[in-house]
């Protein structure tokens, strides 16, 4: 298992480069998978996020510097965008960035990656491996299924499914990305070889924050700005989220804790969506709190695992076979 | 541009395709499926209910009506094309299976024109059983650029892409632009989504949860550089007007509550107003959302959309499509929503001659940057 530590931007980069141990005092699990050989930088999530080549050539320098390879992460993208992102590739290939690989979670960069820079490694990025990271599964039982379990799909992911990993290959991608949800992953969800490892693809897990939901549609982006732009996507951000971070309380309790998952009136459920918005300015401590918390950074949702969660998907990625590296992220990823 | 809209069953064709209808789609929740699987796990984007069609001789049934076959119900009539929505982000290998299967046995029983598909590997193994048949990219693939539509046309070798819902007019022009040869599917009326479809990992709507993207949260907004929550009365001020506009802006996404206007029109998310332009850069189809809605809201959403396309026509110019633009607000019968811009597809496409759009912005107004 290699340990890897991502730098979204310049700014965690610097403060990556400056901690004597690259801020992994920060996230004390990750130390049994010894030295870090592998940094990951860049922004899967948010086009407006792309970081300017120069900053990818100091995170290429920095991964050299250290004898580390560098996979640089890139967003989903409209056209203009991709251009830029392509001219950040094009950057780092021409500064021979140390062991290459870029992550893709758009086809149309997988497209021209390919096309333009075949020797570049290519790995299936977060949001193209589908699988369930619905937060609100860990609180669902069979009542909320008219009486069914649940189902054991919601443990799977895209990487599991040998047809869509060989359609991968055919486009030369050679590895994949995971988040493990809150709800855990089964045994062979990033792809069951039934002991053929060729007919795998090795896989990087991040931890300890996963993606829920992401689009082009920002709520933080749009702070301050006219009803007329506001709620679209925008075509410029000054990137508000890069010192904001939105804490959202669930209107729920949690299930594991015996509290009443739900509102209930005479035996039916209340759907969440007829609530007001119960909006304050403070939330309780989270220790006297029995509802579940997630995160917010400008257009994306995030979880947390912690605690028996935590060690749940620390277990998960040692025992499966495909899983050969673990991501750390000591930061909200954005 | 035709007109796609849902179909829940047979009955439901004539009705649809003589009020305007071009081509129709639904959904399949196999019973099979169900016994195997579950309630939770979907074989598409809506659950098991009016949205799907639960057995194969359902779906001959509509396949026959959609065709106006000779043994049909529409002996006759005009035949429109029927496409089946199997497109869930993913399959187990097991899932896949099951419904190759499924739609192995449609496709021999009564052909429907294409299968909407958005597991690339499941493309792959549906053109590998039933090599003949026709598969759309569902909007959940996410074509965002031109690349990725070339891709999914090319390289998946989909005879159809359906674009994502919140690329505006400028950047689908930018796509037909560059791919001028590939069928280009956009979104029309109806139910839209907060977050980008395919980057949306939730089960989507959840018995007693709802849908995700309208859960009423407590927010709490932090700095990062002190880690300190806002803590100031204007910013609180500022953050708490974003808060409930943005609670407002996704009550529009979700038709506000299923409401209708004064015209019975629905009232959700509309690009109406968008079709001229959409007309002029050769979108091939417009879609109406909500396979599970009622026939008379579906009846409704297909007769606004005629009425609009029609009353632009083909190649119209700026007059004409003014004047469609003008009809179509007329026809929604809510200015004041219109004004706000919160349910439109296309927001940039409403005129200001036509929409009394605000002129200075509602609420505390972000401090200047010193």
């Amino acid at each position: 298992m290699i340990l890897c530590v991502h730098a979204p931007d310049r700014r965690r980069l610097e403060l990556l480069r400056d901690a004597d141990d690259l801020r992994l005092g920060e996230t004390p699990w990750a130390q049994e998978f010894g030295e870090v050989k592998r940094l990951y930088f860049g922004v899967g999530f948010c086009q407006h996020l792309l970081s300017p080549a120069e900053d990818a050539i100091a995170a290429a320098e920095l991964a050299a510097e250290r004898g580390w390879g560098l996979t640089y992460i890139t967003s989903y993208v409209t056209d203009a965008f991709l251009t830029k992102t392509m001219d950040v590739v094009a950057a780092l290939v021409a500064a021979q960035a140390p062991d290459l690989e870029v992550v893709v979670d758009d086809w149309g960069v997988l497209r021209r990656v390919r096309g333009e820079h075949p020797t570049v490694r290519l790995v299936l990025g977060r949001g193209l491996n589908r699988m369930v990271r619905d937060p609100r599964v860990p609180d669902v039982g069979p009542e909320h299924l008219g009486g069914d379990e649940v189902p054991t799909s919601w443990g799977g992911s895209s990487l599991g499914s040998a047809a869509f990993r060989a359609l991968l290959r055919r486009f030369g991608v050679k590895r994949g990305e995971a988040d493990v949800p809150l709800q855990g992953l089964t045994a062979g969800a990033t792809g069951d070889t039934g002991g053929a490892p060729a007919e795998g693809m090795a896989t990087a897990v991040h931890l300890p924050y996963g993606m829920v939901a992401s689009g082009r549609i920002c709520m933080v982006s749009a702070y301050g700005k006219p009803p007329s732009t506001r709620f679209v996507p925008p075509l410029a951000c000054d990137a508000p989220c890069r010192d904001t971070t939105l804490t959202l309380r669930a209107p729920w309790s949690r299930r594991d804790e015996g509290a009443e998952a739900l509102p209930v009136s005479e035996g039916a459920f209340i759907p969440l969506t007829k609530l007001l918005n119960r909006r304050r300015n403070a939330l309780p401590e989270p220790k006297d709190d029995a509802a579940p918390r997630f995160l917010q950074k400008g257009n994306t949702h995030f979880y947390e695992l912690d605690g028996d969660r935590l060690d749940a998907a620390l277990a998960w990625a040692k025992a499966e076979p495909t899983v050969d590296r673990v991501v750390v992220e000591v930061d909200l990823p954005m | 541009m035709q007109i796609l809209t849902p179909v829940a069953g047979p009955e439901e064709v004539e009705p649809l395709v003589s009020s305007g209808a071009d081509e129709l789609y639904a959904g399949i929740f196999p019973d099979s499926w169900y016994e195997r699987f579950g309630r939770g796990a979907w074989p598409n984007r809506r659950g098991p209910g009016p949205a799907n069609l639960r057995t194969v001789d359902q779906v001959v049934s509509l396949q026959r009506a959609a065709h106006a076959t000779e043994d049909g119900p529409r002996a006759g009539g005009r035949s429109v094309p029927l496409y089946l929505a199997v497109n869930a982000p993913f399959y187990t290998d097991e899932q896949a299976a099951h419904l190759l299967d499924v739609l192995a046995e449609v496709h021999a029983a009564a052909p429907v024109d294409a299968f909407i598909v958005t597991d690339p590997g499941f493309m792959a193994l549906l053109r590998e059983r039933v090599p003949e048949a026709a598969i759309f990219a569902s909007t959940v693939t996410v074509a965002l650029n031109s690349e990725a539509v070339r891709f999914l046309a090319e390289d998946l070798e989909c005879s159809r892409v359906i674009l994502s819902r919140h690329l505006d007019l400028r950047e689908i022009r930018t796509i037909r632009d560059t791919v001028p040869d590939v069928d280009l599917e956009v979104f029309l009326l109806n139910d839209n989504c907060y977050f980008e479809e395919g980057f949306c990992s939730t089960t989507h709507t959840m018995p007693g949860f709802g849908v995700y993207c309208m859960t009423p949260w407590e927010i709490e907004v932090r700095r990062d550089h002190d880690g300190a929550p806002i803590s100031g009365p204007e910013e609180r001020a500022r953050w708490d007007f974003l808060i409930d506009e943005h609670r407002e802006f996704i009550r529009h996404l979700g038709n506000r509550g299923h409401g209708a206007g004064p015209t019975k029109m629905p009232l959700g998310p509309c690009g109406l107003c968008g079709i001229p332009e959409l007309m002029d850069l050769g979108i091939h189809s417009g879609k109406i959302v909500g396979r599970e809605a009622s026939l008379f809201r579906k009846l409704r959403s297909v007769q606004a959309v005629r009425y609009v396309r029609d009353s632009y026509g083909e190649g119209g110019g700026r007059e004409a499509a003014t004047e469609a633009k003008r009809r179509a607000i007329e026809l929604r019968g809510d200015p004041a929503g219109c004004a706000a811009g919160y349910s439109c597809y296309y927001r940039p496409a409403r005129q200001r001659d036509l929409v009394p759009l605000p002129t200075r912005p509602r609420g505390p107004r972000r401090p200047r940057r010193r």
